[in-house]
């Protein structure tokens, strides 16, 4: 590294240390604790000495020290928003030292003054150049939600929380101020207790659209460890967290004791009753065709038919758990006499509604926290959580350990150790395209599916190899166990007063032990055909996480009115995963899955993939008067991943905030502080690792038809033929020149609060433009190399966040309280690579999601239909006709599909841009009412716009599974132009399975796309607080019983109601806004309750 | 101060690590997985395995074996629907194509790059032939291709298209080249086991290279831009060193479950359950009382259920018909373990049949398109005297107004499933096929469509060709590609 860094180094820190030891020859010097009425210490309080520039901060431990201080009797004050102030008068001797400890007496406020800053140092809100907000421990306790970043849905502005389907476990991604990379992960960082934590979705091998996915590792995080949860939106505010917080950063506090405080225990327990959402399926159709009835069963095993029916031989072919099975019989009123004689009377219920059940799920926890003496101060926690998902198999087990503990080891070194064991247990039933969760939806309501197993205990089978959904769900799933330790040491050092070194070291490290069972299939067994399968994988995963801090307590500049204050630091960090896959297949002792038990095995083991990053940052505020702060931050940083001669990368920020009431002296009736913040921040970004080089890989030699078949692909994969290995050229050309990636954003924002602090308004702007990215750019598979990393594109995401909060009522017995947030982003594809039109995000050939240049992130991609005059969509234009309308066809389709097309819309020749995915803005509204001892909150959450191909329509329509068949019958003819004529279409269309098949099957993307809009009552809940007569009774200090209801009003265009289903939610640099055959959304129920002593 | 001046230390000691140490603790960057440098013998599996498993029985063959109606996709709610409709999605054809180049060509090229040709000549000259059969692979497929400026990344990111009289030219120069270094008594190595077809007998080699141009020079016979006699004087020239009995017959081994490696008609097969029989080529066989029947496709289930073998081929097109009611293509091409056939002996005869034809007339071509039929149908076990008795009704070609379209069916049995059929009949219209109903080009396709990929990456040397990058593209003839005649 450079000589000059580590110059600079040392001079900053030598010319900090010099301002502390100038400072600390002044005469004498006063030094207390300031605690707040309950005996918690107080971070952060302003302390000063009246006629002078003289004032520190208190710091974390409540504890201050005041230097310099004039000999004589001088008055301090303490201040902290949301406290009185106060004010006590003591003699400074010369060369001597005072103690005087503040009590402050809290008011009440709506928002934390103190927030919790990059690098976890905690803040006055006054000082922050940027919008920040923070979710704190009340709403986190009402969270009916397991996974931390879903219980981040609606609580914010700027944040879109995605959930990829209802199953225990699901993944669920964040977006902060939309997606700021264009293929990497665009996750934000997430922080415990200052340690990067892992909280992404670790891939494994096969592929999403076939087998679904694990889940991200945010679900190991147990949310009742968590105090607050800050969200640092913008790159001022995570500028110092470098690369890795390029799309944000999420700040978590946990649970911590007091000095002093005496010993508190918190237990809670929780019950949540989850019933699946099962709209967007006819429910009144029988199976069949025609109108014909046919009941399921397949002719060998005493299946009947209507006689009639119009299917050679007079039976259905297929089995009914397959997609393609008809739903076109008779309507439940019409069913004909001689169906009912020779069946009975049919009962009508959804298949999903047969097969899930209600889940129950059990979240217990104990908590103890308190102090150790005045010496240090502790809390230890632990959790266990039980949930179950709808279907038979899926489940979510978490036991989680947790300890903090702080100690004064000496007057001047302080240590705090924090721990988190956790285990995760978290069976799923896959999801997708292999799924039972796909093949219910095939399943006519008419269908009784409700008895899985015959009296010897085989399952029911509806073909040969078709076995009863229970049946695979008990034998065919996957299961993932991740046992994981969080734990992380910090060593605070005050080197003289105002100068504290501090050092945090953390680990966080997990093996997750992913398996796949698939039992034998008894009946393939006896007709000869192999089965039985698994795959045992083990991932580990670790990082190492270090920031050796040097900071500066706020100190007075001569007279000028102007403190300053500041930090330098260095980072270390590195992280590794690795992986060992075995596969199985062909079981022999059935139900038993250790390796050797299966005839084939193959084993495969990577080495440690290796990313390391070393940094330097400091950063310095400069206060004037408290009404003017300026911070500057620097941060330089050097990636292992990128070229050694050009791997260094250097991004500035700085960031305004003018207290303008106070500056101005216009705290008027209405308008108790007013501020305006401006910031600019540059971020850098490395590569991802092994970018640089061209390698080899183990080749695979793909067969006919090797994209068509997941399963026992054609592709032959080396080694091959016994022992020889065959080695190809990867398809990725490695690219030496590469350079760190970039994003800029400006920032502005406006604060009031307003008639008495009862009305509070945050309001930001913000514009990030990120550039230079790296990416996989596709290239022209005839240079040789499919694709190649190279920095290139732009993309541009501006937009507002408003969040508004209101205070109505606040006597001793009513408390009303209404919050808001409003959240816009605009992202643009500004440019992609030269000569890259559009790049592959996700999905299939047919449909994708794709970037497309000019676009917002996230286009969905496929055949649109021709219309008159459109040039994307066809060459034709009849002058005398309406731009845009549909254009029909004369006879054949221009198709897959055969047959005639006549009348019929046609589809595109080529595939275009049909729509964006993302939304329109985002808003939610929460309220909260205290009456004496009760109390209600309600949460509404809103996405207005945006939209989500809803892949499972191409296949559900056209057998009259899907709700949009429920007009069936009805004649219609298409609105459009006749290709061939330019005339209006006249020819007549019964909506039947071939007008289906037709206008929303294979290939007919357009009509696949739905509204992704919506209004969800996400959370309404109710408590009881025990008088404190009663309390007292039972010996605890408080108790509240508290239900919360969950997804209990959901209202949107989209035909299956739940439109937060998204198959991409947690894959890293997917695309999104991609629906199939998720596990239910679900809506709950929680009764709770939590007592301390 | 006992307490500051120890944590001074250590501050400064982990402050000199950091940057002292920077260096080498960021020197991580090397994959540990993926091998930036691997030797030639290594990779040639790969490459041999490629060029039959991928480039010469991929999807195009598939698709080829649909339209000259050797097969009948059934179903439309099978995949690949819309391939029996001469339908190809834009970017269908993404998948062979990358494989052509980012594989195989990529790869042999840099293998020649790697070997020396007098040191290491049959490592050389084994790249060198793969990559000629590659070239001409994919220039039957598209025409045009990118060849003078392709496989140079940094120089050509987006190659330009050239002709495919240039690149049947070089083609040519190359076999004739490979053939003499694979055999180079200067070369110090030369394959062993890793050589999946011959275990390193390099006079094989020779043999399927020479079978290989020959197939190619007889190709040229219709190019507007090729002498007809000379082609089929190349041809024969080629032959005369190509394969002599069907001992010479070249196969790709599988070994089925046993060690993963799997016949690819297999997959699609049994579990895709996606070839069935055409009923032009079932009923075209009966008809001729051919005795390979029973072998090229099995009887009906729902004949086997009734104890009666029945054949019944689907016809081609939008025709429902249950599953049961339609013959499978036969268990003899699609066991899991099957062989690929990659060059045979009868192949050989067809060949020599045609050049004949075109040199000499129809009454020299019969020989060897006897021969032919009986080398075929003694690879296939069929009884001598079952052979005898087809033959015997088989009418002599100076005998018949088309000896070429005897010639082709026969030739086609004989390539059964490969991409020959296809070729042939884009070549010389035999046989005469009726597009399928329903259809969504005019007539069967004669090229594969641009790949979307090519579109989306290099699009304006890809227009730069004049082919429509729609369906229409299909139909492509003009004077420079061989299948350019009237």
């Amino acid at each position: 590294m450079r000589m000059w860094i580590l110059r600079a180094t040392v001079a900053a820190v030598l010319a900090l240390g010099a301002v502390g030891a100038a400072v600390a020859q002044e005469p004498g010097s006063v030094l207390g604790r300031v605690l707040s009425s309950e005996g918690r210490p107080l971070a952060g309080a302003q302390i000063t000495v009246d006629g002078t520039d003289i004032g520190v901060l208190s710091r974390g431990d409540g504890a201050y020290t005041l230097g310099s201080v004039p000999a004589g009797e001088q008055t301090i004050s303490a201040e902290l928003i949301g406290h009185t102030t106060v004010e006590l008068t003591v003699t400074v001797t010369a060369g001597g030292s005072v103690t005087l400890d503040f009590t402050l007496i809290s008011e009440p406020i709506l928002v934390d003054e103190i927030v919790v800053a990059a690098l976890g140092i905690e803040r006055d809100r006054r000082s922050m150049g940027y919008a920040i907000q923070s979710v704190g421990s009340e709403e986190i306790e009402r969270s009916p939600e397991v996974n931390l970043i879903q219980a981040l849905q609606g609580q914010t502005a700027g944040v879109q929380v995605i959930q990829s389907s209802g199953r225990p476990g699901a993944s669920s991604r964040i977006e902060i101020r939309g997606q700021s990379s264009f293929m990497g992960s665009g996750q934000p960082l997430v922080i415990v207790d200052g340690m990067p934590v892992i909280t992404d979705l670790d891939p494994d091998e096969r592929e999403v659209l076939f087998y679904g996915e694990a889940g991200n590792r945010a679900m190991d995080l147990d949310l009742s460890t968590a105090e607050e949860i800050t969200i640092l939106r913008g790159a001022a505010a995570t500028a110092l967290y470098g690369s890795r917080a390029a799309a944000g950063a999420v700040v978590i506090k946990t649970r911590e004791g007091g000095l002093g405080q005496p010993l508190r225990m918190q237990v809670s327990t929780a019950m949540t009753f989850d019933e699946p959402i099962t709209e967007g399926y006819v429910t009144d159709w029988a199976a069949g065709r025609d109108g014909y009835f046919c009941d399921g069963v397949p002719a060998s095993d005493g299946g009947y038919c209507q006689p009639g029916y119009p299917v050679p031989g007079g039976f259905e072919f297929l089995p009914i758990s397959n997609l393609g099975y008809p739903n076109w019989g008779p309507h439940k009123g019409e069913i004909p006499a001689e169906v009912v004689s020779a069946v009975g009377p049919i009962r009508f219920e959804d298949a999903r509604d047969q097969f899930y059940r209600t889940a129950r799920s059990l979240n217990n926890s104990i908590r103890a926290t308190g102090g150790i003496g005045t010496q240090g101060a502790f809390a230890f926690g632990a959790s266990y959580l039980d949930q179950e998902g709808v279907d038979p198999i899926g489940k979510l087990e978490r036991l989680n350990l947790s300890a903090n503990v702080t100690l004064h080891l000496s007057q001047k070194l302080r240590s705090k150790t924090s721990l988190q064991r956790t285990s995760t247990s978290n069976p799923w039933t896959n999801e997708s395209w292999m799924s039972i969760h796909r093949d219910v939806l095939g399943v006519p309501p008419s269908v009784d599916i409700r008895t899985a197993y015959h009296e010897d205990g085989s399952p029911v089978r509806w073909d040969f190899n078709l076995p009863h959904f229970q049946w695979r769900a008990e034998n065919e799933y996957d299961d993932s166990q991740v046992e994981r330790w969080l734990v992380a040491q910090r060593f605070e050092l005050d080197l003289v007063p105002g100068l504290v070194l501090s050092n945090t070291l953390g680990m966080d490290s997990y093996l997750d032990e992913r398996r796949r069972y698939e039992n034998e299939r008894p009946w393939l067994t006896e007709a000869g055909f192999p089965s039985g399968a698994t795959l045992q994988q083990k991932l580990t995963r670790s990082q190492v996480n270090n920031d050796l801090v040097l900071s500066l307590d706020p100190r007075p500049l001569g007279q000028s009115g102007l403190m300053l204050s500041g930090f330098v630091g260095g980072n270390v960090f590195a992280t590794e995963r690795s992986m060992v896959a075995a596969a199985g297949g062909v079981i022999a002792i059935p139900d038993f899955y250790n390796l050797g038990n299966f005839q084939l095995q193959e084993v495969r083991a990577d080495l440690p993939e290796q990313l390391r990053l070393v940094g330097l940052y400091g950063q310095a505020t400069l206060d004037y008067r408290a009404w003017a702060y300026l911070t500057v931050t620097g941060r330089n940083d050097w990636s292992s991943t990128l070229p050694s001669n050009a791997n260094s990368y250097f991004y500035p920020s700085a960031a305004l905030g003018l207290i303008f009431t106070d500056a101005l002296g216009l705290e008027s009736g209405w308008l108790d502080y007013g501020k305006i913040r401006f910031s600019y921040a540059k971020v850098g970004n490395d590569a991802p690792p092994y970018s640089l080089r061209s390698t080899y890989t183990t080749a695979g030699v793909p067969g006919a038809r090797a994209g068509v078949y997941q399963v026992a692909p054609t592709t032959i994969t080396f080694p091959a033929y016994g022992d020889q290995v065959g080695y190809f050229q990867a398809n990725q050309l490695g690219n030496p020149d590469l350079k760190p990636e970039s994003s800029r954003e400006v920032e502005a924002g406006l604060e009031l609060r307003m008639l008495d602090e009862r009305v509070w308004l945050d309001i930001s702007f913000y514009d990030k433009r990120s550039y230079d990215q790296i990416f996989s750019v596709p290239a022209s598979a005839s240079s040789g190399f499919s694709n190649t990393f190279r920095n290139a594109g732009d993309l541009r995401n501006k937009g507002w966040e408003v969040t508004a909060l209101g205070r109505l009522v606040d006597t001793d017995d009513v408390g009303w309280d209404v919050s808001a947030n409003w959240t816009r982003n605009r992202s643009t594809v500004v440019e992609l690579a030269g000569g890259v039109e559009n790049l592959y995000l996700a999905g299939y050939a047919f449909p994708s999601i794709r970037l497309v240049e000019g676009m917002p992130y996230g286009v969905i991609w496929g055949y649109g239909f021709q219309r008159n005059c459109v040039e994307a969509t066809s060459d034709i234009c009849f002058d005398d006709q309406p731009v845009g309308a549909l254009l029909t066809g004369e006879t054949a389709c221009l198709s897959d599909l055969g047959g005639t097309c006549a009348g019929l819309p046609l589809r595109t020749q080529s595939q275009i841009p049909l729509a964006s995915g993302p939304p329109n803005w985002l808003a939610n509204f929460g309220t909260q009412v205290r009456f004496k001892n009760f109390g209600a909150s309600a949460l509404l959450d809103i996405r207005d716009g945006g939209n989500i191909l809803n892949f499972e329509l191409q296949y559900t329509a056209q057998t009259g599974r899907h709700i949009v068949t429920s007009d069936r019958g009805e004649t219609t003819v298409v609105e459009g132009i006749n290709r061939e004529t330019g005339e209006p279409n006249t020819v007549e269309w019964v909506k039947g399975p071939e007008y289906y098949a037709k206008t929303y099957g294979s290939n007919r993307h357009e009509n696949q796309i739905e509204p992704a809009g919506f209004v969800k009552l996400r959370q309404v809940s109710l408590w009881y607080d025990l008088p404190e007569s009663l309390t007292r009774q039972v010996g605890t200090d408080s108790a509240r019983f508290y239900v919360v209801g969950r997804n209990l009003g959901i209202w949107s265009d989209f035909s299956m109601l739940d439109p937060e289903s998204d198959i991409y939610g947690g894959v890293n640099g997917g695309g999104q806004y991609f629906r199939q055959f998720p596990s239910p959304q679900t809506r709950g129920i929680t009764f709770g309750l939590r007592a301390s002593f | 101060m006992q307490v500051r001046s120890g944590m001074r230390r250590v501050a400064g000691v982990a402050l000199v690590v950091l940057l002292g140490g920077c260096e080498s603790f960021l020197d991580v960057n090397t994959d540990p997985n993926h091998p930036t440098e691997v030797d030639v013998s290594v990779r040639l599996p790969a490459v041999i395995l490629g060029v039959i498993h991928s480039a010469y029985y991929g999807d195009p063959s598939g698709w080829g074996v649909e339209w000259v109606q050797q097969t009948s996709y059934r179903l439309p709610i099978r995949n690949y629907e819309q391939i029996q409709y001469y339908e190809l999605q834009d970017n269908t054809a993404d998948d062979p194509w990358s494989f052509h180049y980012s594989g195989l060509l990529n790869e042999t090229n840099a293998m020649m790059a790697e070997t020396d040709p007098v040191t290491d000549g049959v490592y050389h000259g084994l790249a060198k032939f793969i990559a000629a059969w590659t070239w001409a692979l994919t220039t039957d497929l598209w025409g045009p291709v990118p060849f003078t400026e392709a496989l140079d990344p940094v120089g050509h990111p987006s190659p330009a298209y050239d002709p495919q009289p240039m690149i049947y030219a070089a083609v040519d120069r190359w076999f004739d080249e490979a053939a003499e270094e694979m055999v180079s008594p200067t070369a110090r190595r030369a394959p062993a086991v890793n050589d999946l077809l011959f275990g390193g007998n390099m006079p094989r080699w020779v043999r399927l290279l020479r079978h290989v141009q020959a197939r190619h020079a007889l190709r040229l016979t219709h190019a507007p831009w090729a002498d007809a006699r000379e082609q089929a004087q190349a041809a024969l020239d080629a032959l005369a060193d190509g394969l002599r009995t069907n001992a010479d017959n070249v196969v790709l081994p599988y070994g089925g479950s046993m060690d993963g490696t799997r016949n690819p008609l297999w997959r699609f097969q049994i579990t895709g359950n996606q070839f069935k029989a055409s009923e032009r080529t079932v009923e075209g066989m009966r008809a001729r009382n051919d005795p390979r029947l029973g072998i090229l496709v099995d009887p009906t289930l729902e004949g086997l259920e009734e104890g009666l073998t029945v054949y019944r081929g689907h016809k081609n097109g939008p025709v429902p018909a249950p599953d049961s009611a339609i013959s499978r293509v036969g268990v003899f091409f699609t066991a899991e373990n099957a062989p690929l056939r990659v060059a045979s002996f009868a192949d050989a005869k067809f060949i020599e049949a045609e050049a004949q034809l075109i040199l000499n007339g129809s009454a020299a071509a019969d020989a060897p398109y006897r021969a032919g039929i009986r080398a075929d149908m003694e690879r296939l076990g069929v009884p001598v005297g079952a052979i005898n008795t087809y033959l015997a009704s088989t009418p002599s070609l100076n005998q018949i107004s088309e000896p070429l379209a005897a010639i082709i069916w026969e030739k086609g049995l004989a390539n059964y499933l490969s991409i020959e059929p296809w070729n042939d009949w884009r070549r010389t219209g035999y046989p005469e096929l009726v597009p399928v109903q329903a259809a969504v080009l005019t007539s069967i396709p004669v090229r594969i469509r641009t790949p979307q990929s090519e579109l989306a990456t290099n699009r304006e040397n890809a227009l730069a060709t004049g082919i429509s990058p729609d369906l229409e593209g299909m139909l492509w003839t003009s004077d420079e590609v061989w299948w350019g005649h009237p």
